[in-house]
This record gives structure tokens, sequence and C-alpha cells, in this order.
């Protein structure tokens, strides 16, 4: 199940989706949002996706994930719009037979997703100022190419 | 939609922007020869739909270009940062997609081409939380 929503993710549903008798693990994250980035407060989060590149993008993932580990099933949701502190901006689940594969599979796709698909988050500070979280504004980057 | 005009003439009333390009170095692309030979070059229109930061600086969220046949993404570059100035200290770093895939400074752009600019997605260090 791979899904944009503007909807509060469910982590119940999330878990339902991919769990099988064929799986001994499931290995879910959730990514959540955090009212302090050191010192900074934060009041609010808007998420911001290119729906139909974040879709072909996640779907990518999904294949690419099936290639590396024996994934039974997989299911990756993200939320977008505003969100307030603590609501679950991403989901990840991965049902595979040992756990070993499932946590190796839960990090990489969150870690990937977070690098190649096209979805903004912008801070909405205590003080009310908003600010895009771009980290890769840095020319030295490397763009996010397969080579 | 505000007009960009930045070259006086060269903008027609339509709105789209035409960039002036300077002498290509030879291509082995046969269609982009036979139009500089006949000299009745062709256009490709694109709207360049933008997000996040790109799209907060321009003050707009699609920018219509138009650039010569055979132009490519590094092309799309120069036009960007030629005709919205407020995005030019971005466009360097922006990233560009076609039909939804990232493309290189290289990739040939179509007239039915889909295209996007935008800045690095949130990224975030390995195992952080969104």
């Amino acid at each position: 199940m791979i899904e944009l929503t503007h909807e509060p993710i469910d982590p119940g549903r999330v878990i339902e989706s991919v769990r099988s008798h064929q799986a001994g693990a499931i290995c879910l994250f959730l990514g959540t949002v955090r009212e302090f980035t050191g010192e900074r407060q934060t009041r609010s989060l808007a998420y911001e996706a290119y729906t139909a590149m974040a879709e072909a993008r996640l779907t990518d993932l999904e294949a690419e994930a099936r290639a590396r580990w024996p994934i039974v099933a997989l299911s990756i949701v993200h939320r977008v719009g505003d969100l307030e502190l603590g609501d679950i901006a991403v989901a990840v689940a991965v049902s595979t037979p040992h756990r070993g594969e499932g946590f190796a599979a839960c990090q990489w796709l969150m870690d990937t997703l977070k690098q190649v698909v096209p979805i903004w988050k912008q801070e909405v500070w205590a003080d009310g100022t908003r600010e895009w979280v771009h980290p890769g504004l840095d020319p030295s980057n490397a763009p996010p190419f397969e080579s | 939609m505000d007009r960009i005009n930045p070259w006086g003439g060269l903008s027609d009333k339509t709105g789209w922007v035409r960039l002036p390009l300077g002498p290509r170095p030879p291509q082995a692309d046969p269609a982009f020869t036979t139009v500089r030979s006949t000299g009745n070059p062709r256009l490709v229109r694109l709207s360049i739909q933008l997000f996040a930061l790109a799209r907060d600086k321009a003050g707009r969220s699609v920018v219509p270009l138009e650039l010569p046949d055979g132009a490519n993404v590094a092309d799309l570059r120069a036009a960007l940062a030629a005709g919205v100035p407020a995005l030019a200290p971005l466009v360097p770093v922006l990233l560009i997609a076609v039909d939804s895939e990232y493309a290189r400074d290289e990739v040939v752009l179509r007239p039915e081409s889909q295209v996007a600019a935008f800045p690095p997605v949130s990224g975030g260090t390995a195992g952080g939380v969104a």
C-alpha cells in the first residue's frame, strides 16, 4: 500500500495492511512531529508533495526493496498538509519471514524516501515564522541520481 | 500572471519567454541539425511546476518557458534564472524532474515533457526522524 494522504495516519491500519502468516516479523516505523530541534521550538509542520512524482518514486522504492529483501508485504503512507505536534507524518511497515531483514528494509526505505521522494516540510516555529527544510541546499550535496 | 520580459521585444504577446541561446556545440541529434540548417527553428513550450522554496521565491507555482527545439535541462536552468531573477540564486541547486524522473543537465526536453523544479527534498540525517 502506497499512499499520500491529508488524513491522520492510523498505524493500526498500516500494520494490518502488511500482516501475513507468511511473515514472522512486522517492522513499523513512524515519523512524528517533534517539538524541539535543538533550542528551536516547533509549533506545527506543513508537508507538501509533488504527488505524481512522489507516488512514482515510492512505487520504485517498493520494487527496489523487494529486490533486496524477501518482503512479504510493504506499506508506505505519507501525510501531507498541516500537522500538529506528535502527529504521524509518515509510516513505513514491512513484513518479512525474519526480523533482521525487516529492520534492514524498514531503515533503508525510510532513509531513501527522505532523499528521493519529492515531499518537503516547512517548519512553523513557535514565534510564527515559517521556514522550508531543505538540508540539501548545500551545492556540494550530490543529487539523488542513481549511478 | 505577470509577464516575463527580460529581453524587451523578445517576449511575445502570449507571455511565453523566448530564451536567446548562444551558438551550441555540434549535436549528434539529426533533428537539431535540420532545424538549424533550415533556419526554421521550432520552439518547445513548457510549463515548469515549482514546489516548496522555489515556488515561494518565484511567487508563483507555474512558470511558462519557451525554449529552442533541442534544448536540454541546462538550457532550462539558464532560462529559469533569466526569466525569474528571484530564482536565480537557487537555480544551481534546484532539482529538475522530467516526467517524474530526476533529470541530469544533458536530458533533452520535448514539447510533451512534464517538467518540475524544486529544492532538495527534506533529507534528514541517516536514521533521523521526520
